[in-house]
């Protein structure tokens, strides 16, 4: 009966992701209950290297199994996977619900037959019955799904959900062969995102971004102002683009740009039409400043203040000066 | 914005036909539309009749969505009202639009719902008697609620503020209304920050701001200085304040004299120039030192003060800073002529300032109409001086913001605005629909949109039209 | 050549919904049903190929109920030259590994060139659907793909991915492959009111799973990934509210800034 719980490690350039740490530390934390031992998979071309950043504190093996491929390709890991699987019969295995883990999760739940569910955030193991707990409708709900009949089940984490393991351990390094599979896409060039002159929504990392709650466009200014101190860069709604007050290069949104490599995003007087959160509801860290507690900005927000966007503008620039 | 006054009022149209109620009534019948329906409902108490109503609310998803809508008929809510449906009333306890009746109803039975007492406790239409006995859900969610309730009576703030609670403390020292005794109840019981709060009530004795005047925190000096009763002793000493964020709360009150603050013209701070120079009652003279000092900020402020006169804008049109020049085109004062050299400025952003002016000369505008950049265009679009026959092309444009702007320009005709309103972009239609200048061929054609949104708002202008003959 | 698209007819919940009775999704009462807007692009990307060359046919597919059948009246109306319906109800539990499965049976029947599937889905973003289908065909696949190089009939596309960070990836596919189509790849059109007019008329193809070929234990509920025991509300509602004065709200807000931006 398959046993234990198989963790696929995930690299790129040569790197192990952060996200592998977290899937070990996940595995840590269930190991017992679930019983039966921890490995961790690394698939790449030269395995061997990245073997000491997965012999962490939990983990009772590592599996090496070299590709022909530097970077991630779907064939060749569910091709590597599947090998693993087949020689350690796991009862869990844990993948990330990264942008690779969407290339390639699904694919090797339906190559192991396995039960299968994808962002995860927690997993209960109860009487060895595991069952896990995603979001659903926009984290508006939770779903705790279970797994019946199956003996195997493919769980993709969601990235820091859980936390990462730490402490190295004195884990067995074993080599696995991957039958030789033909790669049917190839890697060509990693193109880093391109740092443009002038606005850049799409690449900003921090956004302050301000609504129709601004109310006029002399008050415009003060924000654009703040969003210096603060070193985000200046985004506007729809209204605000619509009225001339801002450029449309700095409208986030369905009709305006997307903001991609947001890490934080500050909404002041955002009401948050489904318009607007076409292009931010994504970001994880949406702090939200409206003076209507029933704004729609709130429903995605992490953060949320009932309040007047000066007021809170004029106390925040004291912290930025 | 536009949407709200556009649901809310419901203007007819102009145009030589007209539609009769029965003819509207009987189209609906025939092709039944919840969203048509709840628009005729909304246009006129004529329309009241039950058929209406019922095909208003074909079914729960339906109900529940006009339940939580805004601008939702009041009869239809009056009906929603009778439904025993927990998330219906739970809707109507929150929609500002409820009307009260409902509310009283709603209040009958608040204690049925834990969710439904705190939205009571917020509802403008929650008479001032019934809050006492909402509050006794002991819910704090409601004592919050009810304490910047505006009808709340003096009794009821004193006994909450008496509990101490820091978050009820926190709402009613925002409230505009307090009492002597009322705010001496919550200064005893709130913490630093509640109190702070309170030194910017018109009720502040005038102890307290002198008080908070030595006080060693920055945030309660910061409030004191905006009050407009603030002692004159108290106000130099705050002018003379080692904080710059002090110093700067003094130069932004608009009850500092503006004698008052001419050494900061050279205050090292360049955060209390900056409030200096947003001030609008500035000479002259303090402007130009301002302008003429370093940093980009303090041009920007100086070049949207309306204040500002004509010679320095001239000057200032002249930055390097493309944001200083925008500044200029934005600035009231700034004359056509130089309008008409920012219209050609390399920067788009700053001919986008300048083709939005109405005052710009007719020739600058038309060069203006033929930019490629779609902030100039947008702003062409949108400008009310700009001639019919070009919206009419701009109504055309490939960009769908461009459109969009022609839209909502206020001198669009109903004769530019009728192709709008078949723009395959639902936002642009949404936005014809509530431009009061559409023929009656433009409503029609609304009237069949495929937004449940659209129909609302045309529906309801075709019943305030058939209602209005 | 043949494009297939696969869309879905996505839930949007309400902000006060309730459960259903079972506890195990949400109360239809409280969702508007609307096309997933990964699937605006990824039709998007169809029709522009469509548009560019000569004798393509795009064809929406989806796995659904009645009322899935807007979804594919939206693509029609966009533009899409047929549509496919799956539905029975057997599949009313259907996970994304069910649903790919009978997404593949389609492909199987009708032989497209290329599969163009939305990266996720907004209701419940399993992110899973199109790359367990191409699983099931046994075709090459790229996910979260946000540039496309394709002259129909080449033997390989070239395409970009976007990983985190902004970083991307180019790389090289064999085709016929499946493609999951990122937001952002393109500007999704609108339909015209002439086009939603006519697709009122047009025809829906309405098949089961039956038609298909495929078996009650290929669709069922013992077919599926997983199984919903039951949703319920998050604890805290998602938002943390920051309660205090303004100036404790923003020093609030500063301490956040300057732990998420390190600075």
């Amino acid at each position: 009966m398959a046993q234990g719980i198989l963790v696929i490690a995930e690299q790129r350039r040569g790197v192990l992701s952060p996200v592998t740490q977290e899937l070990i530390g996940a595995a840590r934390a269930i190991k017992n209950d679930v019983g039966g031992a921890v490995s961790v998979a690394i698939i790449a071309r030269d395995p061997a290297s990245l073997a000491e950043g997965a012999r962490l504190d939990g983990v009772d093996e590592v599996l090496l199994l070299p590709v022909t491929a530097d970077e991630f390709q779907p064939d060749l890991h569910v091709a590597a996977a599947m090998q693993a699987v087949s020689e350690r019969d796991p009862s869990l295995i844990l993948a990330p619900h990264s942008v690779d883990g969407w290339g390639y999760a699904a694919a090797l739940a339906v190559q192991a037959d396995a039960g299968f569910a994808t962002d995860v955030f927690a997993i209960q193991v109860d009487a060895g019955e595991v069952t896990a707990v995603r979001g659903a409708y926009g984290e508006r709900a939770h779903a705790l799904l279970e797994f019946p009949g199956r003996d195997r089940v493919l769980l993709a984490l969601r990235p820091s959900a859980f936390p990462a393991a730490e402490g190295a351990a004195d884990s067995t390094v074993t080599e696995l062969s991957v039958p030789e599979t033909a790669a049917r896409s190839r890697h060509l060039e990693f193109i880093d995102p391109p740092s443009e002159g002038g606005v850049d929504i799409p690449g900003a990392e921090f956004i302050l971004s301000i609504g129709r709650g601004v109310g006029e466009e002399d008050n415009v200014e003060e924000f654009a102002e703040l969003a210096e101190q603060m070193q985000a860069v200046l985004g506007c709604s729809r209204p605000i683009a619509d009225a001339g007050w801002l450029p449309k290069a700095r409208q986030v949104g369905y009709s305006g740009k997307t903001a991609s490599s947001c890490k934080l995003y500050l909404a002041l007087g955002i009401s948050g039409s489904v318009q607007h959160l076409a292009g931010m509801k994504h970001v994880e860290n949406i702090i939200a400043v409206n003076s209507d507690a029933n704004a729609g900005i709130f429903n995605v927000a992490r953060y949320g203040v009932v309040g007047d966007m000066f007021e809170v503008s004029k106390e925040l620039r004291q912290h930025f000066e | 914005m536009g949407a709200d006054r556009a649901l809310e009022s419901g203007k007819a149209v102009m145009g030589g036909e007209t539609v009769e109620p029965q003819t509207l009534i009987g189209r609906l019948l025939a092709r039944p539309d919840a969203y048509a329906a709840a628009g005729l409902l909304a246009a006129h108490p004529d329309f009241a009749d039950h058929r209406l109503l019922r095909m208003a609310l074909p079914d729960r998803a339906t109900g529940l969505v006009f339940a939580g809508m805004r601008f939702s008929p009041a009869c239809l809510l009056e009906e929603l009202g009778g439904w025993q449906d927990s998330a219906v009333q739970r809707r109507l306890a929150g929609n500002p639009a409820t009307p009260a009746p409902v509310i009283a109803r709603l209040l009958d039975n608040s204690s049925a719902d834990p969710d439904v007492g705190p939205r009571l406790a917020a509802h403008v239409r929650t008479p001032t008697d019934a809050l006492p006995g909402l509050v006794a859900d002991g819910r704090l969610a409601t004592r919050v609620a009810a304490a910047g309730h505006p009808g709340a009576g003096h009794g009821l703030l004193l006994e909450l503020a008496g509990r101490g609670e820091m978050p009820v403390l926190r709402v009613l020292s925002a409230r505009a209304d307090l009492s002597t005794a009322l705010l001496a109840r919550i200064w005893e019981r709130g913490d630093r920050h509640v109190q702070a709060e309170l030194l910017r009530a018109a009720t502040c004795p005038r102890q307290l701001l002198a008080a908070a005047a030595h006080a060693p925190h920055a945030l309660w000096r910061r409030r004191a200085a905006g009050h407009p009763a603030l002692p004159e002793p108290v106000r130099w000493r705050l002018l003379r304040d080692s904080d710059a964020r002090v110093r700067a709360a003094v130069a932004e009150a608009p009850t500092t004299p503006v004698e008052l603050l001419h050494r900061f013209q050279a205050d090292p701070a360049q955060r209390v120039r900056i409030a200096l120079a947003r001030r609008q009652d500035l000479p002259p003279s303090w402007l130009d030192s301002l302008a003429r000092q370093p940093g980009a900020w303090l041009q920007r402020w100086v070049a949207r003060n309306p204040c500002c006169p004509r010679q320095m804008l001239e000057r200032l049109a002249q930055s390097a800073a493309a944001e200083v020049r925008r500044a200029v085109s934005r600035n009231p004062a700034t004359s056509a002529f130089m309008l008409a050299r920012l219209a050609a400025d390399a920067d788009p952003w700053v001919r986008a300032g300048a083709a939005g002016r109405a005052d710009l000369y007719p020739s600058v505008l038309a060069r203006l109409a033929d930019d490629t950049e779609v902030d100039v265009l947008g702003a062409v679009a949108a400008n009310p001086s700009t001639p019919a026959e070009r919206l009419a092309g701009l109504a055309m444009h490939d960009d769908r913001d461009v459109r969009r702007a022609v839209a909502q320009n206020p001198a669009a005709s109903a004769a530019v605005l009728a192709p709008l309103a078949t723009d395959p972009y639902p936002l642009n239609r949404f936005v014809v629909s509530q431009r009061d200048a559409l023929s009656l061929a433009t409503l029609e054609a609304l009237a069949g949109d495929p937004e449940p949104r659209i129909r609302f708002i045309a529906w309801k202008r075709l019943g305030a039209l058939a209602a209005s003959h | 050549m043949k494009i297939l698209v696969p869309v879905k007819q996505a839930a949007l919940v309400e902000d006060d919904f309730e459960l259903r009775d079972d506890g195990r999704d949400v109360d239809p009462d409280f969702v508007d049903l609307q096309l997933n807007e990964w699937d605006d692009y990824s039709l998007e990307t169809a029709l522009q190929l469509k548009e560019s060359h000569d004798g393509i046919e795009v064809v929406a597919v989806t796995v659904g109920d009645d009322d899935a059948e807007d979804a594919l009246r939206t693509c029609l109306a966009k533009g899409a030259d047929r549509a496919i319906r799956v539905w029975d109800d057997e599949l009313g539990d259907a996970d994304p590994v069910v649903i790919a499965r009978v997404l593949a049976a389609v492909a199987q029947r009708e032989t497209p060139d290329l599969v163009l599937a939305g990266t996720q889905s907004s209701d419940l973003g399993f992110s899973a659907t199109g790359v367990a289908m191409a699983t099931f065909m046994g075709w090459p696949h790229a996910a979260v793909v946000v540039a496309l190089d394709y002259s129909p009939g080449a033997a390989t596309a070239t395409v970009e991915r976007e990983l985190e960070g902004g970083l991307r990836q180019r790389l090289e596919i064999d085709c016929p492959a499946v493609l999951t189509i990122q937001l952002g790849i393109n500007t999704p059109r609108y339909a015209s009111l002439r086009g939603i007019k006519q697709a009122r008329s047009l025809p829906v193809e309405e098949l089961t799973p039956e038609d298909l070929g495929l078996e009650a234990q290929d669709v069922g509920e013992q077919a599926c990934g997983a199984r919903v025991r039951k949703m319920y509300l998050p604890e805290k509602g998602q938002a943390e509210m920051i309660e205090g004065t303004p100036a404790q709200q923003a020093e609030r807000i500063a301490a956040i800034v300057k732990e998420v931006m390190g600075g």
